[in-house]
């Protein structure tokens, strides 16, 4: 029998299926117990389901099977009011994009609580929704909640932040000053204040930094692996990711950032607010092709809503474009210089670099510098400069060096010339790169160096 | 709604505190047809010899729980902590339902301030938090037969010892 529309849609109660406020969950065995159940992810399939993760409830699932009717209770987390759904068990899925969408979710979330590994998704449980109503006399005096992100900001802002933005790849001709200006205008039109862009490696299997605001470290260079936390998530399914979590993050710190002993000698903290209450990720995006990640978090409760998705993911596709086209075109020469560096007075001080080729890492003076391509990239530069005199170079040599054993990609290239450029700027200013034009840059040298290599 | 079966196991003395303090609770219960509802609970209290609980529920949010008591006496009742992460479950059988008295309105102002205090420490504003309603309320006794654990984990489900 055809059921009618609901009282309340669910999108209405949209912000309840976010994952903050735990919901609950009653079902009946069938000699009339009653079982309940906390669950805290509750995902919006449709304007009539809704979707559990399935973990441990072995009763809940044995009473379903017997009574497939159930009362569940969710929360807006905004604004605590708070809603009885009459619902009917429909299916359980173990796989398909359901499936993969809840999962991921989940671990993303268990990452950024150092626990992965501990929460295995055994099935997604899709229930129909028969009735929602909302539990009066719950709350007094209920206040309307307050518009956040993007929502607080007129019209006009955000259609004046949409075309500086596009102003910007349009005349922009170098992707790191695309970046910059980039977080530069989120961050200072619709108040984005903390805010990184991560692309991805040759191999697929990792991110790493090249720009980030509103920390008190760059974080240039900081990885993360392909599935770890919400970033790895977001660039393992290709799909963005809102997490407004109370409990989970602030209780099991953040694994994923190194955790409170900091990064190992040879890492570089992935910058990050330790008492971040919202983040959102969206992928960098060409066709199929996945180039990197765009990341925000902020301290405010409920910071990000489905505007804030909107916004940037309009954002996202047109930065994830320009930039794709800017990286592909590096090889190409192209007479006009870009980049210029201010004057830096010749230093006397030596900078001793130290390679190690099993690994392809580069220390400077005794610390850890940079490593994997762009280690192996600096090493060949530097080489070429102490044993031919060599400053100018271009990408396309350096792609065609079996020693160096560049991808076929140019993006991913030039993607990693990026991360060194801005190493070098952030920790040996006496050692530049600086581009000529596309696809030329300088090795530029204001001190003395020595080369050193332990196998 | 009065009566009820014998009362079954005892109440474990270190989960006391849990049951007793701001957590978040919630009581499921059902009607002669399987029908189940949900409430939300402020505040309990441990019997003497720690094997029944009152757990005060605020009447007006209650939907048809106290209908469904008069049917089935049989509930469950769910414990959050969820700045610890811990969760139990008891189950049983009404034995009394009354009004609650003015003294079980000051522990219930008791326990909204440590729910509070406990929301706040997650992260959830206070303000939000003060504007829930505990009052007018029912007392809840209940015979406690079972007790679960039901922390998120792999002993999620399994029996209190």
């Amino acid at each position: 029998m055809a059921l009618g529309p609901l009282a309340i849609p669910l999108q209405q109660i949209a912000r309840c299926f976010q994952g903050v406020v735990p919901a609950n969950l009653t079902t009946v065995s069938i000699d009339g117990v009653p079982n309940i159940v906390s669950l805290s992810d509750i995902h919006l399939v449709d304007d009539r389901h809704v979707a559990a993760s399935r973990q441990f409830f072995r009763k809940t699932q044995a009473n379903l099977a017997a009574n497939p009717r159930a009362r569940l209770v969710v929360t807006d987390p905004a604004t605590h009011e708070t809603y009885r759904l009459a619902v009917r068990f429909d299916h359980e899925e173990t796989a398909g994009p359901l499936f993969s969408t809840m999962t991921e979710r989940l671990a993303a979330v268990a990452s950024m609580s150092g626990m992965s590994g501990v929460f295995h998704l055994q099935a997604v449980t899709v229930f129909e929704v028969l009735a929602v109503e909302p539990i009066t006399g719950m709350m007094r005096d209920l206040p309307a909640p307050a518009p956040s992100g993007v929502a607080s900001f007129d019209a006009a802002t955000q259609v004046g932040a949409l075309r500086r933005i596009s102003d910007c790849l349009r005349a922009t001709d170098d992707a790191e000053k695309l970046l910059d200006s980039v977080l530069a205008t989120l961050g200072d039109v619709l108040g984005f204040q903390h805010s990184l862009i991560l692309l991805l490696d040759e191999k697929g299997q990792r991110l790493f930094t090249v720009a980030s605001r509103g920390y008190p470290e760059s974080g240039v260079g900081a990885e993360v692996r392909m599935g770890d936390g919400i970033i790895g998530a977001v660039a393992h399914s290709r799909r963005l990711m809102r997490i407004s979590s109370v409990t989970n993050p602030r209780l099991y710190g953040r694994a994923s950032r190194g955790g409170e002993e900091g990064a190992p000698l040879d890492e570089i903290a992935l910058p990050g607010l330790r008492d971040a209450e919202s983040h959102l990720a969206l992928p960098l995006l060409v066709q199929d092709d996945l180039l990197g990640v765009l990341a925000v978090e902020s301290r405010q409760f409920l910071a990000y809503g489905e505007a804030d998705e909107a916004f940037l993911d309009v954002v996202a596709g047109q930065v994830a474009v320009r930039l794709h086209d800017l990286l592909r075109r590096s090889d190409e020469p192209a007479a006009a210089a870009t980049h210029t560096r201010a004057p830096i007075p010749k230093a006397h001080a030596v900078r001793r670099f130290l390679f190690y080729p099993s690994d392809d890492c580069v220390f400077l003076d005794g610390h850890y510098l940079i490593r994997n391509l762009p280690g192996r990239v600096l090493w060949t530069l530097l080489r070429a400069h102490i044993d031919e005199g060599r400053s100018e170079f271009t990408n396309r040599e350096l792609r065609l060096d079996p020693a160096i054993g560049l991808p076929s990609s140019s993006a991913n290239l030039e993607s990693r010339l990026i991360l060194l450029r801005r190493r070098l700027a952030e920790k040996c200013p006496d050692v530049g790169l600086v581009s000529c034009g596309r696809g030329r840059f300088k090795l530029d040298v204001h001190c003395p160096i020595e080369l050193a290599e332990k196998r | 709604v009065s009566g009820g079966r014998a009362q079954g196991r005892e109440i474990p003395e270190e989960i006391v505190p849990l049951l007793e303090g701001g957590v978040a609770t919630w009581m499921g219960t059902c009607d002669a047809a399987g029908l189940p509802e949900a409430t939300r609970v402020r505040g309990a209290r441990v019997g003497e010899a720690r094997r029944t609980v009152t757990v005060f529920v605020p009447s007006a949010q209650a939907g048809v729980t106290f209908d469904n008591l008069r049917a089935n006496p049989r509930v469950a009742v769910m414990f959050i902590d969820a700045a610890a992460y811990t969760c139990i479950q008891i189950k049983g059988e009404v034995l009394s339902t009354r009004p609650s008295t003015a003294a079980e309105q000051d522990l219930q102002a008791h326990h909204m301030r440590l729910f509070i205090a406990a929301t706040a420490h997650m992260g959830l504003p206070a303000e939000l938090v003060e504007r829930h309603v505990s009052w007018p309320s029912a007392a809840v006794e209940i015979g406690v037969q079972e007790i679960f654990v039901q922390t998120p984990g792999p002993g999620a489900g399994r029996p209190w010892p």
